[in-house]
């Protein structure tokens, strides 16, 4: 299967008594197996929209999307949420960690969602917070961690049930340029060491530049592609 | 996945605590109401035991609308003048208090034994008294809870009595806390020369018991004469009404209690609807939060089960040592326990389901956003 994401015409509008908001307007789009690719627009543009219906947390009003050859457009809430536990990794701007828990058992989540022994998810989840360099702060909580750790955390958590693809929105937005860096560079290694999809969505063009292909979005269409 | 269940308990430790104690309150009210209400209909139904299908007890009238029950003094020479009537075989007058607080008296010639169904009653030591003795005998609980045995004296009322007996009674519980004496002695004992509390009347033959009621009855305007139907259906009305209170006690407890989890646990699941909103986004399904919230509350129901139960028990120990003087009437069975804990558990996954359907319908977009 080439395409890890395909979409058909899809349109999202939400409607507020009979006020009707085109949030997006048939948008067709294709991600290649292994690509870097920008979602790019100002805030409004609807590229959140398109993030949230591509990682299968939102349905489309009419159209077709289609994650790894299979369409998601009609799915059960369970099975959406089995296609978000395996085959998507999500990074949020604001990391979206668990405050409970320590940086370990947020990481080990996705796993333990899915079913897998405590033990097995442990072990996973150490390996890769170590890779990231943060083999010393397995137990604190979010609050006892800064701002680039946080998003390291919650790219750990996004990979560790080794999804096709890693969904980011608006990684670096809380973070100072240095540090963003160091995120982007670490989400730009599972692209070129681990061949993960990755798709960030941005309205940087800095960072947007950094990709192998942008989409450019506007009023909840596809502006241009480059 | 109970850790996290666990972890989200202890991050709010006094809302826990408070939903806690609301269901420990209720479950402590089943368990002491409970145990107690069974005593009680122990303690009806030993007292009925005692009576021989055919006997009839004349006393006076009872009216339970007017406090404690009293010693209620019947002149003895009545018994000989029931004894003159037809049909009635034997008329014979007894000692008995019998009210709670103090230990009952029962004073009762051994002759006379088998009309309370107590002749043969187990003797763990000594044996009956001579009828003209100036002693008595005493049931094992009233043994173990003074600490007493046969050669001791026992003081009623500023007079000492020699122990000559030690008993257990079998089915009869109640008897168990009971110091029989002549009936003589229990007169004096009581200071009630010339009196008794009640008259025992056997007919001569079963078939004359409701002719007999009557006839004592239209004698003496004071008097009731109560048959085993009679008694039957007074305990039955007795314990009836216990079980009422009880029950209503324990529905209004429970209600309260519920409204508590429900209100705790809605609480708990919007102050979480960010985190639940993540863990969804991260690929938890709608019954994997469902199960999540009642985890919380399964938890919650077992320690105040636990806490109920040993609240409840603690309360019957001290309503067994303080009001009822040291009998142990009511006690918390395994049944009950068992009872009280299911019934926490339910009482709190029933109530948690409508939070956790909550909890599973939020949008896990909308959560993130906020």
């Amino acid at each position: 299967m080439t395409w890890v994401f395909r979409t058909v015409n899809v349109w999202k509008t939400y409607s507020i008594g009979n006020v009707k908001t085109h949030a997006l307007r048939g948008i067709s789009l294709r991600i290649k197996r292994g690509s870097y690719i920008a979602i790019i627009g100002p805030s409004g543009s609807g590229k959140s929209t398109l993030m949230h219906i591509l990682g299968c947390l939102d349905t489309p009003t009419k159209g077709k999307v289609y994650v790894d050859g299979m369409d998601v457009s009609k799915l059960s809430d369970g099975k959406l949420a089995e296609i978000r536990r395996r085959k998507i990794g999500f990074v949020f701007q604001a990391y979206n960690l668990i405050n409970t828990l320590n940086a370990l058992e947020n990481v080990m989540l996705p796993m333990r969602l899915d079913g897998v022994a405590k033990r097995i998810a442990s072990k996973r989840a150490k390996e890769l917070l170590e890779r990231f360099g943060l083999g010393k702060r397995l137990y604190n909580k979010p609050n006892q961690l800064s701002g680039g750790e946080q998003q390291r955390v919650a790219i750990a958590r996004a990979l560790i049930n080794n999804p096709s693809a890693v969904l980011a929105d608006e990684p670096t937005g809380n973070l100072d340029s240095k540090t963003g860096k160091g995120v982007m560079d670490l989400l730009e290694s599972l692209n070129k060491e681990m061949g993960k999809t990755l798709v960030i969505v941005t309205h940087d063009p800095t960072i947007a530049s950094r990709a192998n292909k942008r989409v450019y979005i506007r009023d909840g269409k596809i502006e241009k592609e480059d | 996945m109970l850790d996290i269940a666990f972890k989200n308990l202890a991050e709010h430790k006094l809302r826990t605590f408070l939903t806690v104690l609301g269901i420990a309150i209720a479950i402590t009210a089943i368990v002491a109401l409970g145990s107690i209400s069974a005593g009680m209909k122990e303690i009806v139904h030993s007292s009925l035991k005692q009576m021989g299908s055919d006997t009839i007890i004349v006393m006076k009238h009872i009216d339970i609308t007017y406090g404690p029950p009293q010693i209620r003094e019947i002149d003895e020479d009545i018994a000989n003048e029931i004894a003159g009537m037809d049909g009635v075989e034997l008329a014979v007058p007894v000692v008995r208090t019998n009210y709670l607080g103090i230990v009952p008296i029962l004073g009762i010639n051994f002759e006379d034994a088998a009309l309370f169904n107590i002749e043969d009653v187990d003797f763990k030591d000594g044996g009956w008294y001579d009828d003209e003795e100036y002693g008595c005998v005493i049931g094992k609980n009233v043994a173990e809870e003074r600490k007493l045995g046969v050669g001791d004296e026992i003081e009623i009322n500023g007079k000492k009595l020699d122990i000559v007996g030690v008993f257990e009674a079998g089915e009869i519980k109640g008897m168990n806390y009971i110091i029989a004496m002549p009936y003589t002695v229990a007169q004096d004992v009581l200071d009630m020369k010339g009196k008794a509390t009640m008259i025992i009347v056997k007919p001569t033959d079963i078939k004359y018991t409701s002719s007999i009621k009557h006839q004592i009855e239209e004698e003496y305007d004071d008097m009731q004469a109560l048959t085993t139907q009679d008694m039957l259906k007074m305990a039955s009305e007795i314990t009836s009404t216990v079980s009422i209170v009880t029950l209503g006690i324990g529905f209004v407890a429970s209600i309260v209690a519920a409204i508590g989890i429900i209100i705790t646990m809605l609480n708990s699941v919007h102050e979480r609807k960010r985190q639940i909103g993540i863990m969804k986004a991260i690929g938890a399904n709608r019954l994997w939060i469902i199960i999540e919230v009642l985890e919380e509350s399964l938890i919650v129901s077992i320690i105040a089960g636990i806490a109920g139960l040993v609240a409840g028990s603690v309360m019957v120990s001290f309503v067994n040592k303080y009001v009822l003087a040291g009998f142990n009437i009511a006690s918390v069975t395994p049944e009950l326990a068992a009872f009280a804990f299911i019934y926490s558990i339910s009482l709190a996954l029933v109530f948690s389901l409508y939070p956790a359907w909550r909890a599973s319908t939020i949008d896990p977009i909308e959560a993130i956003r906020d």
